[in-house]
């Protein structure tokens, strides 16, 4: 015999009633946004996913064939080699000196806000402002060439050379610093005193506490900061383009370089293997980073 | 209740948020928008009127209130004749006595007009140079009238009203005087007027093109009571009015109406479904045909006329309801012209010209061609293609365009076209899909020793160092001379990949550096310039084609007086010839011919178009393609490139033996002395055309690229093989993409 629905509610424990409706808003609130990205991201990426396996403009399934063609082509091993040397140097420079930095900010306590502000505020210059500093400083007629030719030397166009690599690094560094060091101190902010306490009652040195205490703590902050410096890594294409345009010296010359000249001359075949290649490269690493972290957790 | 509510808000999310979604129409050009059921109706047609052929040149159009059509013009001989028409088909003859004796007594007739009552007038110059008007009286005499015009003033136009009032158009305004006496009875203060007027309502219509828009005088004070902004060039504009008030502005944008009292132009004839955009016609007269009908003179760079009348017809679709869409990166007179006599031909098809790069906008050519790659992705690009500009080489390999081969071998096999110009495209399995409409040809001018006995850069880089107290080329920055030489001679330094072979390489750029380095290059060009004792100054100096330009005229100076020996430049239409052509006849040791012609000699193609493969309206994009190439289009010289059509090439070969003039030149520095042209150079250049065989290369990134790794050679920062290397090296990526 079915029991009157108020009855069969009565059987269900009140907080799971609770879960169920609270679950209920959450996805209707969450269903404008994830329509958005649905339309606007993630169909558009299978799409990127389905024309990987087709002709560019004949529609005719040509299988791992651009696959193939983009492992063979010497502008995609440039620029994909330019992308992971910047991301493999600057992800660990930057978390590490993000840490020291808001380790000593976190030290210092109320009296650091200035220092918070000052490096917070190279993520808020717009990247034309950038771009103009950069120009100031790096051109041949620039300051520093001007330096050198006062101490002797001769004026160099940094942008065109070797040296161009390391401004984008030193770049993407002092623009991101602030942000990442923020999120480190949100992390300390978690950890929890007594613990310090209590370790320091142990006999415990401050190297210990670091490495004991505050390290593993810190791992969720880690895995969000590596994830986000990651994707911000990308964005210094953008000063990397407005100052040498399409294409630049070759130290520079990234994937986005790449993509948006494969646009250009209608390669979409093999823009969207590349693309495909690179979205799968980063899901795997964040999905071995987010293990990792699990894994630690536990 | 809070749940209802959050269920509420969350309900309008949602909706709002489906709502911008479907509301994103996907209204990318290139796709036909469907037909409704209410498709608006009327619009003008466009009707040809066979003109008399007798007449040369044009001096007066009107259409009388009684529908008669009169033209006045001058037949061969100079001779001034007249013809009326009731229908347009045929024309019967007018007397025109009056005005012959009037140019028999020694004037210069200017201009006629006539007012509604048929009295006619004439505005002339007299044997002593002074302007005058004239007006028909019995006998068939003129008679002067007494108004004297200030020297300092030039007038442009005359018109008459039915009271006796001459409206004097000049260059510093507008004078209203009396014919009985000559005596001005109102000054209407105008400085961009080219003397277009009508009187409406107690109303003086100016056109001030300085000014931008129309401006209303009272007529009988000539205080300024209103001024109605017009959007767009008014230079060359015709002003008409009609019975009903409402006034019209005619000129290379169609026909935009004003209402009476008015503030808003309406366009009521669009040029782009009209002869009115046509790149080679030039509103010359126009009139009113009743109160809603109009009959247009055209004057074509061609110097022929064309008599257009437009009468509106309320059974035609507004729009043509077939629609083909062309898309060019930069304008293109040659394919407009195509499009305006297609649609002349066909008035069911209307053409909507899409132009990437418009002048003044910032966009750079990778964001258009980036919009325009989106919408062939998207399966909806245009029908045609003007290539010049777009990588046409990945959107052949991506099967982006038509294979036109079906028809071209034809066209090919009946010898109609310059086929070393037109097969440039050409690829190996026969299929061609992208055609070439016109050419340019790189020319040398100067020492014939130079010109005939060296075909390469090196050899002129040698005798530049055998002959150092003699400069080849007038100053030109290293930058500057590899522009030049850059597509005329990559063949040589580039392989079949476009990879650099660096020892060719070294030798084109070492041959650079030693040309270049011969004149102080840096410095811009005079901006001052005298010609029999007038100072011209050229107030637009930092304009980069103005620069260029000055820098042609003064290479060629240069060259007729010895300083250099040789002026380089690209040719582009016969009638460049006799200014060139005199230059070197005053150096008297002087020839000319293409660019370093070892293997036949390089042309740059231009307007090169193809059709979409995934166009709907393959026939018809084919027919204007075919049109863009026939000898109707091809025939008239816009100065974009020769023909490509044989016959009209060969006519543009012959001089016109009526415009046998010495050619007009004004010098910046060294006048040259002007010869008419001579048949023999027209035949000359012709017969080079058709050795002509490589097509420049015209890769401008690649060349950018170049430019900016040797720059450090140039400036004694490296040595010759290092910016080779890092040429090559800088260039691997792009072409490796």
């Amino acid at each position: 015999m079915k029991l009157p629905k108020q009855q069969q509610n009565a059987q269900e424990p009140i907080w799971q009633n609770k879960k169920k409706s609270d679950l209920k808003v959450a996805l209707c609130f969450l269903l404008p946004s994830l329509i958005g990205v649905m339309v606007f991201i993630f169909i558009p990426f299978i799409d990127v996913i389905r024309r990987s396996f087709f002709g560019a403009m004949s529609g005719e399934f040509v299988g791992l064939k651009n696959y193939a063609t983009i492992f063979q082509n010497d502008a995609f091993k440039l620029a994909g080699g330019n992308t992971l040397k910047f991301t493999l140097i600057c992800i660990p420079l930057l978390v590490i000196a993000s840490l020291g930095l808001a380790l000593l900010i976190n030290a210092i306590g109320k009296k650091a806000q200035l220092f918070k502000m000052t490096f917070l505020l190279p993520m808020a210059i717009p990247v034309a402002s950038v771009v103009l500093l950069w120009q100031v400083l790096f051109h041949q007629n620039g300051l520093l060439s001007r330096g050198i030719i006062a101490l002797g030397g001769q004026r160099v166009d940094w942008m065109k050379t070797d040296w161009a690599f390391w401004i984008l690094v030193a770049s993407y560094l002092w623009r991101n610093i602030g942000y990442d060091m923020v999120l480190w101190l949100a992390g300390l902010s978690t950890i929890s005193p007594a613990i310090y306490e209590a370790a320091k009652v142990d006999g415990a040195s401050s190297w210990q506490q670091f490495t004991k205490i505050t390290i593993p703590q810190l791992l969720p902050t880690l895995f969000t900061i590596v994830v986000l410096s990651l994707l911000n890594s990308f964005k210094v294409f953008r000063e990397a383009y407005l100052i040498a345009g399409d294409y630049p010296h070759d130290s520079m010359y990234m994937l986005q370089h790449l993509f948006n000249n494969w646009f250009v001359s209608l390669d979409i075949d093999k823009l969207s293997a590349a693309a495909t290649i690179v979205a799968g490269v980063i899901l795997i690493l964040i999905l071995l980073l987010q293990r990792t972290w699990e894994g630690d957790e536990d | 209740m809070k749940k209802h509510i959050y269920k509420l808000m969350v309900g309008l999310l949602i909706g709002a948020t489906a709502f911008g979604v479907t509301g994103c129409s996907n209204n990318i050009a290139g796709e036909k928008s469907s037909v409704s059921q209410d498709i608006p109706m009327g619009r003008y047609i466009e009707e040809t009127v066979d003109m008399p052929k007798e007449i040369k040149s044009l001096i007066d159009y009107k259409v009388n209130s009684d529908g008669t059509m009169e033209i006045h013009g001058y037949a061969s001989g100079n001779q001034v004749v007249a013809y009326t028409s009731k229908d347009g088909k045929s024309w019967e003859s007018k007397d025109a006595t009056w005005l012959n004796d009037l140019i028999s007594a020694g004037n210069q007739l200017s201009a006629i007009t006539s007012n509604e009552k048929g009295e006619y007038y004439a505005l002339y110059y007299n044997p002593d140079f002074k302007t005058r008007i004239g007006k028909l009286s019995e006998g068939n005499k003129v008679e002067e009238i007494p108004y004297e015009v200030d020297e300092s003033s030039y007038i442009s136009a005359i018109k008459v009203d039915e009271e006796g009032s001459i409206f004097v158009g000049m260059n510093n305004g507008v004078v209203r005087i009396n014919e009985a006496d000559g005596s001005v009875i109102t000054e209407y203060s105008v400085t961009g007027t080219e003397g277009e007027v009508v009187v409406v309502d107690n109303q003086l219509m100016v056109i001030d093109a300085q000014r931008g828009g129309l401006v209303a005088f009272n007529l009988e004070s000539g205080d300024e009571e209103n001024f109605i902004p017009y959007e767009g060039t008014l230079w060359g504009s015709k002003l008409l009015s009609n019975d009903e008030g409402n006034v019209y502005i005619v000129n290379t944008e169609g026909v935009s109406r004003l209402a009476p009292g008015g503030s808003i132009w309406e366009n009521v004839i669009e040029s782009s479904t009209s002869s009115f955009g046509t790149p080679s016609l030039f509103v010359r007269q126009v009139a009113m045909k009743g109160n809603d009908e109009f009959s247009v003179a055209f004057d074509s760079v061609e110097g022929a006329y064309t008599l257009l009348n437009y009468h509106f017809d309320p059974n035609v679709p507004s729009r043509p309801t077939t629609e083909v869409n062309l898309y060019m990166l930069e304008d293109n007179r040659t394919i407009r012209q195509a499009v305006a006599e297609y649609q002349r031909q066909n008035q069911e098809v209307f053409i909507n010209i899409q132009v990437g790069i418009q002048e003044g906008d910032t966009l750079t050519k990778a964001d258009a061609i980036r919009t325009l790659n989106t919408q062939l992705l998207a399966g909806k690009g245009p029908d045609i293609l003007v290539l010049d500009g777009l990588p046409i080489q990945s959107y052949m390999e991506k099967g982006v365009l038509l294979d036109m081969s079906d028809w071209v071998d034809g066209m090919r096999d009946s010898g109609k076209w310059l086929e070393n110009i037109t097969e440039a495209y050409r690829q190996e399995d026969g299929s061609i899909y992208a055609l070439p409409t016109r050419f340019k040809v790189p020319t040398l001018w100067g020492n014939k020793e130079l010109v005939n006995g060296v075909d390469s850069l090196e050899g002129l880089a040698d005798w530049a160092k055998e002959n150092p107290d003699k400069q080849v080329f007038y100053s030109m920055t290293p930058e500057e001379l590899m522009k030049k030489l850059y597509g005329i001679t990559a063949h040589e330094w580039m392989d079949e990949t476009g990879q650099i072979k660096e020892d060719a390489f070294v030798t084109f750029i070492e041959s650079i550096n030693t040309l270049s380095g011969q004149g102080g290059a840096d410095e811009a060009p005079s901006m001052n310039s005298s010609s029999s004792g007038m100072t011209i100054e050229f107030n637009d100096a930092d304009d980069p084609a103005i620069q260029e330009s000055i820098k042609n005229t003064l290479s060629t100076e240069y060259m007729a007086h010895k300083d250099v020996e040789l002026h380089m430049t690209e040719v582009e239409a016969f009638m460049e010839i006799p200014y060139l052509n005199s230059a070197i006849m005053q150096r008297g040791d002087g020839d000319f011919g293409a660019v370093l012609a070892k293997d036949g000699g390089v042309y740059n193609p231009v307007g090169i178009v193809g059709i979409n493969a995934n166009s709907k309206n393959k026939d018809i994009a084919s027919e204007i393609v075919k049109l863009a190439m026939s000898k109707e289009v091809q025939k008239v010289d816009l100065y974009e490139g020769f023909p490509i059509d044989k016959e009209a090439l060969e006519e543009q070969a012959i001089i016109n033996e009526d415009g046998m003039m010495a050619a007009m030149g004004m010098a910046i520095e060294k006048p040259i002395k002007m010869q008419p042209a001579t048949q023999e150079s027209y035949t000359k250049l012709k017969e080079q055309v058709d050795k002509l065989t490589i097509p420049a290369m015209t890769d401008e990134v690649l060349m950018n690229l170049i430019i900016e790794e040797t720059k450090g050679y140039f400036n004694g920062e490296k040595t010759a093989n290092e910016a080779a290397e890092a040429a090559a090296k800088r260039t691997r990526a792009y072409l490796a993409e």
